[in-house]
């Protein structure tokens, strides 16, 4: 057991750097954020205005940006549960021969840079991309689908690229669910659609918590597939955000917009972790 | 009618034989314990016998009826396991009433029954309570409610004690005892503790390697093994070598033992003889009957009840013998000379080679 004191000398050295290179500046970033951008002239700092964060719900561009932002992050967590939660199971509960063939399937798109793959699937999806050529050859469609730069292109790019964080941790979390409690299920009477539903789902709650925070998290937060198959139109959070620092230079509203999006967040996951709990038993 | 009846299962992993062609037969409302030491194959068999490994040959039937292919929900059997198993996210409630809910019970009726099941086992009032907020003797108790409840046609149960603390252990079987006897269910029961084995069947199926050794009631197993592998499996047996020489056994040194069992047996055949430590009685002065054998005590120790010898027997053997602290023998000490007295139908003999 170490003490307090060696614990804190162990975790000194990350405390530091979280300290110096993210809690400052992003406390410097609160006044930031109350404080007024003229054009021409640069941020104002004679007068304090709640006017920014005001904006973000008044603002219909900036309104629509943030639900687009939530919902997305929400579909894409379903996305990647939906899709992540068969492959997780196949993978624990499979012919162990498989386990690490598959598990290398699933952390193979990780070792590929993040602009690459989002490049592949502009190759893929634009109008004159591999998928809409390959359905107006069978002739199953006259004009190309419009699969980029709207929702379509955001939730195929952004599941695919976070459905492995998905996967390893539903994985994790399948591992820990004891092969006798099933077990005892089905002696009691259940079938195996039952047993999955009455005690396997419910025991890997702390799994889908936690690949879903995770999931959420880095979708509503991500830059550069949004930009890409986004385009400068479709806008989300975090495209605006950079478009506010670096474009418009309007740092007061890009940090109302950044605090606007983390406390969001931090409030979602609170109240969607605790829902989840209460169904799990767990609370 | 709820006999079980297991008709030369077998279970094979690859080329590895598990469970070798056993068959027994179980009578409605029996106790059967199936006794052996770990890879012996008796929980493969019992879990065979619940549905959560396949038979690779043979058939299972419970009260007449084929359940060999059945799928687990289908077989009406309650299985109580040694980590519990209990559902962690629901209550202890909630627990029990699982198998009544899946069998369509509802309402008042199962509230009724879940509460029945739960006082059965002591545990009136804990029904709120999670499984996590319990000790490991109550987790077990909800285990059993939870088995019981649903009113199968056959217990089993997989090693349930082996997680508990000895005195825990001690209470749980006079509980189990009481509570088969109340409800006359068909029981299986897994074990490789030979006491618990003893004390709570009707009838005990001793295994070793996959194959039945011997099935029989529990003092036909301690008193007249089949086996050597019984022999020296069940109770704490000195096992000494020697031929078969006038009705007697010779173990060589001028040793000869007084055994009712050696007439069975050829003259010069050589033999093993089984000897419990608690058969034996120590002495000062040897018997007139000529059933005693003169020793030396090599080593003494004291363990309340009871006080153990190691005596030494001529040149080439050593038995350990027990005897209790408040009788005779009680107070010997390190080199003194003794006599051994065994009652010759208390000597074992089974003839070298057979079995383990």
């Amino acid at each position: 057991m170490t003490s307090l004191r060696t614990g804190f000398l162990l975790l000194s050295p990350l405390l530091f750097v979280l300290l110096a290179a993210f809690v400052v500046p992003l406390l410097l970033l609160v006044p930031t954020s109350f404080q007024e951008y003229r054009p021409g002239q640069g941020i104002a700092t004679d007068a304090w205005t709640a006017q920014n964060y005001a904006r973000i719900v008044a603002d219909e561009f900036y309104r629509e940006v943030v639900l687009r932002t939530i919902g997305l992050g929400a579909a894409v967590t379903l996305c990647c549960l939906v899709l992540g939660y068969p492959v997780a199971y196949l993978i624990v509960r499979g012919d162990p021969r498989w386990r690490l063939p598959l598990t290398l399937l699933v952390i193979f798109p990780l070792m590929l840079n993040l602009v690459v793959r989002s490049f592949g699937w502009i190759v893929l999806l634009t109008n004159r991309g591999v998928v809409n050529n390959l359905l107006i050859d069978l002739g199953l469609i006259e004009r190309p689908l419009r699969l980029m730069f709207n929702l379509t292109g955001l939730m195929i790019g952004l599941t695919h690229i976070y459905l492995p964080f998905m996967v390893l941790m539903l994985v994790a979390a399948l591992q820990n669910v004891p092969r006798d409690v099933e077990a005892a299920a089905a002696t009691l009477g259940s079938s195996r659609l039952h047993v999955f539903r009455a005690v396997t789902l419910p025991l890997t709650a702390p799994g889908i918590i936690a690949g879903s925070i995770l999931v959420f998290v880095l979708t509503i937060s991500a830059l550069v597939t949004p930009r890409m198959l986004g385009g400068p139109t479709y806008q989300v959070m975090a495209t605006l955000i950079y478009d506010e620092y670096m474009q418009l230079l309007d740092w007061p509203s890009g940090s109302a917009l950044s605090f606007a999006l983390a406390i969001s967040t931090i409030l979602i996951i609170w109240i969607s972790s605790r829902m989840t709990k209460r169904w799990a038993g767990l609370a | 009618m709820s006999n079980l009846s297991l008709r030369q299962l077998v279970k094979r992993y690859g080329a590895v034989s598990v469970v070798k062609n056993v068959s027994l037969e179980i009578a409605e409302g029996e106790f059967v314990s199936l006794l052996g030491p770990s890879g012996c194959g008796k929980t493969t068999i019992l879990r065979m016998v619940a549905g959560l490994v396949e038979p690779s040959d043979g058939a299972i039937t419970i009260g007449g009826r084929d359940i060999t292919r059945l799928p687990p929900n289908k077989r009406n059997v309650g299985l109580v396991f040694q980590s519990y198993a209990l559902f962690p996210h629901m209550t202890v409630f909630e627990n029990v009433a699982f198998g009544l809910r899946r069998k369509g019970e509802s309402g008042d009726a199962l509230a009724a029954r879940v509460n029945e099941a739960l006082s059965m086992v002591r545990l009136d009032g804990y029904g709120e309570r999670y499984p996590r907020q319990l000790s490991g003797g109550q987790q077990q108790r909800v285990a059993m409610a939870r088995a019981i409840a649903p009113r199968p046609s056959v217990l089993l149960f997989d090693e349930p004690l082996s997680n508990l603390d000895a005195k825990l252990r001690d209470e749980m079987q006079i509980e189990l005892k009481r509570l088969q006897r109340e409800l006359r269910i068909t029981t299986l029961f897994v074990t490789h503790d030979q006491a618990e084995a003893l004390s709570l069947s009707d009838r005990v199926c001793v295994m070793h390697d996959g194959v039945i050794q011997q099935f029989a009631a529990p003092e036909e197993i301690y008193h007249r093994p089949a086996t050597a592998f019984v022999a020296s499996f069940i109770g704490k047996p000195n096992r000494l070598a020697g031929t078969v020489k006038d009705g007697a056994v010779d173990l060589g040194d001028g040793l000869v033992l007084q055994s009712t069992g050696a007439a069975a047996f050829g003259e010069g055949t050589p033999v093993d003889i089984f000897i419990r430590q608690e058969a034996v009685t120590l002495s000062a002065t040897a018997g007139d009957d000529g059933t005693s054998v003169a020793g030396t005590v090599v080593l003494r120790s004291f363990s309340g009840a009871q006080v153990q010898y190691v005596v030494r027997l001529g040149a080439r053997f050593e038995v350990v013998v027990e005897v209790a602290s408040a009788g005779e023998g009680a107070n010997l000490a390190q080199g003194d000379e003794v006599f051994l007295t065994i009652r010759p139908q208390d000597i074992i003999v089974i003839e070298s080679g057979a079995g383990a």
